[in-house]
């Protein structure tokens, strides 16, 4: 498969949560500042594609050599919780900065929709090595992409009359309806 | 603020301490399936079901759990229980399960499942976390109702619902007439849309009764401090006489 | 067999995630760090244990 088609098709056409609805609890929570919704990007980029690679490794290395597919779930989130840790410390231990920007939203990753999803999504299409590395960065970032146009949209709405009952999460997701026409017009494209 | 938290009715309940539009748990699953009642209906009962079951088998094993590993081995036993869920939904109902698609299995990080073992489970009896995992669950396929009754009804026109095993239709009304219907409730903007709707109203709801119930504790405030200044002026003039 | 292997593959992700969630406990925070806490007002919808203690705060 055209790997420029994948990587289009997963950051705008398909997008993974205007288009397939995955990962929208952090797009709520995260999304109210700027600086927050990009250090929460990164940390979901780095997660999904390191996440996702060893995940498709173990499926196809380990569980279907020995017959164990239905194993898939069970192991593919004690995977993506332990990566997690395994992250984490390794900030910890090498840079404060990075620590500072996006060590402090990792925790928040291991039961995101978006991860498993991802890792999931690897394997019921199918794909091979090349493509797994592909669709694991180009579906985090357009999260990343579309969580960022969020924020800078919810910063200014914060400023707006809102009548009360609509403040805060349901305008929010008046705004993501909108995005969502706007998206949709990505359809064309390949 | 003490009145609030008296012990309410059932649907109240429902209204107030609703996981989807109260508490925004499980918002993933609810945009992308509630297309039409079947879906509902099917995803609801999956996840009463594991909640259920869950719950019961993490009261048990709570207090064997050391710390360090409590949330790893929570997560395995819901793990456990989706994929038999999703293998036996896969057996008897395969067009459902074909519809749902990964949902089934991202019922595993649903915060409603995690989040119910975490809070309750892991400190209450098995009775008492069972219960609250089928008021949980009934709770939660309650919103889902909720939201593909509108999505189905304006998107298609159409009150549908079928058997999942057999496929044979148990009824199909036509509600609103042909050509008249509103397709945007079928794709992404309309989830976003009636999802916005029903949250608005839930907090609409809840804003309401909570004025009302401050404007209460403010009248009995006043009352009491004109009850109060009442009897000082009548001890004052007591002694006057 | 099949289920022996299962049960040693889970029990071995199982003992991995212990090992790096002790590890993780014991490294410091770099210093200047220490209280940090993620600026999102809506967090506990993400993290399911973070909502617990959102939970037991906004009660007290």
């Amino acid at each position: 498969m055209n790997l420029l088609t994948l990587f289009l098709s997963a950051l705008l056409i398909n997008n993974v949560i205007l288009s397939k609805f995955i990962g929208m609890c952090p797009f709520l929570g995260v999304s109210n500042k700027l600086s927050s919704a990009v250090g929460m990007g990164l940390a979901v980029i780095f997660v999904i594609f390191g996440a996702s690679v060893l995940s498709w490794a173990l499926y196809y290395y380990a569980l279907v050599p020995l017959g164990l597919e239905y194993m898939k779930l069970i192991c593919f989130i004690l995977l993506i919780a332990a990566f997690v840790q395994f992250v984490q410390m390794f900030i910890k231990k090498t840079s404060p900065s990075l620590y500072k920007s996006l060590g402090i939203y990792l925790p928040l990753i291991t039961t995101n929709c978006a991860v498993l999803y991802v890792a999931l999504d690897n394997i019921t299409q199918g794909y091979t090595f090349v493509e797994t590395l592909v669709n694991s960065i180009a579906v985090p970032a357009g999260f990343m992409l579309v969580l960022v146009i969020f924020a800078t949209i919810r910063e200014r709405l914060a400023a707006a009359d809102v009548p009360d009952a609509w403040k805060g999460n349901p305008i929010a997701f008046v705004v993501a309806a909108i995005m969502a026409i706007a998206f949709s017009a990505f359809s064309g494209l390949v | 603020m003490s009145e609030s938290k008296k012990k309410r009715g059932f649907w109240s309940e429902m209204i107030y301490n609703n996981p989807v539009f109260g508490l925004y748990l499980g918002i993933c699953s609810t945009l992308a399936i509630t297309t039409t009642l079947n879906n509902a209906i099917g995803m609801g009962v999956a996840v009463i079901v594991v909640l259920t079951i869950s719950n019961i088998v993490i009261s048990l094993i709570a207090p064997l759990t050391p710390d360090e590993i409590h949330i790893p081995v929570y997560i395995v036993v819901i793990a456990t229980l989706v994929t038999v869920v999703g293998m036996l939904m896969q057996a008897f109902t395969p067009e459902l399960y074909s519809t749902l698609g990964t949902f089934i299995d991202l019922i595993v990080v649903n915060c409603i499942i995690l989040g119910r073992a975490e809070a309750y489970a892991c400190t209450n009896s098995v009775s008492d976390s069972a219960r609250d995992g089928i008021m949980m669950g009934l709770s939660y396929t309650f919103s889902l109702l909720a939201m593909s009754l509108i999505r189905q009804v304006l998107g298609t026109g159409l009150l549908e619902l079928s058997n999942p095993a057999t496929n044979a239709t148990i009824f199909s009304l036509r509600l609103i007439p042909e050509g008249f219907e509103i397709p945007v409730f079928t794709t992404q903007t309309g989830a976003f849309l009636t999802f916005a709707l029903l949250a608005a109203g839930v907090a609409a709801i809840k804003n309401s009764d909570e004025k009302k119930a401050a404007e209460a504790e403010k009248a009995k405030a006043e009352a009491a401090k004109a009850a109060a200044q009442a009897t000082a002026a009548s001890v004052k003039a007591k002694e006057a006489a | 067999m099949q289920v022996l292997f299962a049960i040693v593959i889970a029990g071995a992700l199982l003992g991995l995630n212990a090992w790096l969630y002790t590890a993780n406990k014991k490294t410091p925070v770099p210093e200047g760090c220490e209280n940090l806490k993620p600026d999102c007002t809506g967090c506990g919808i993400t993290d399911c244990a973070l909502r617990k203690k959102e939970e037991e705060q906004s009660t007290l």
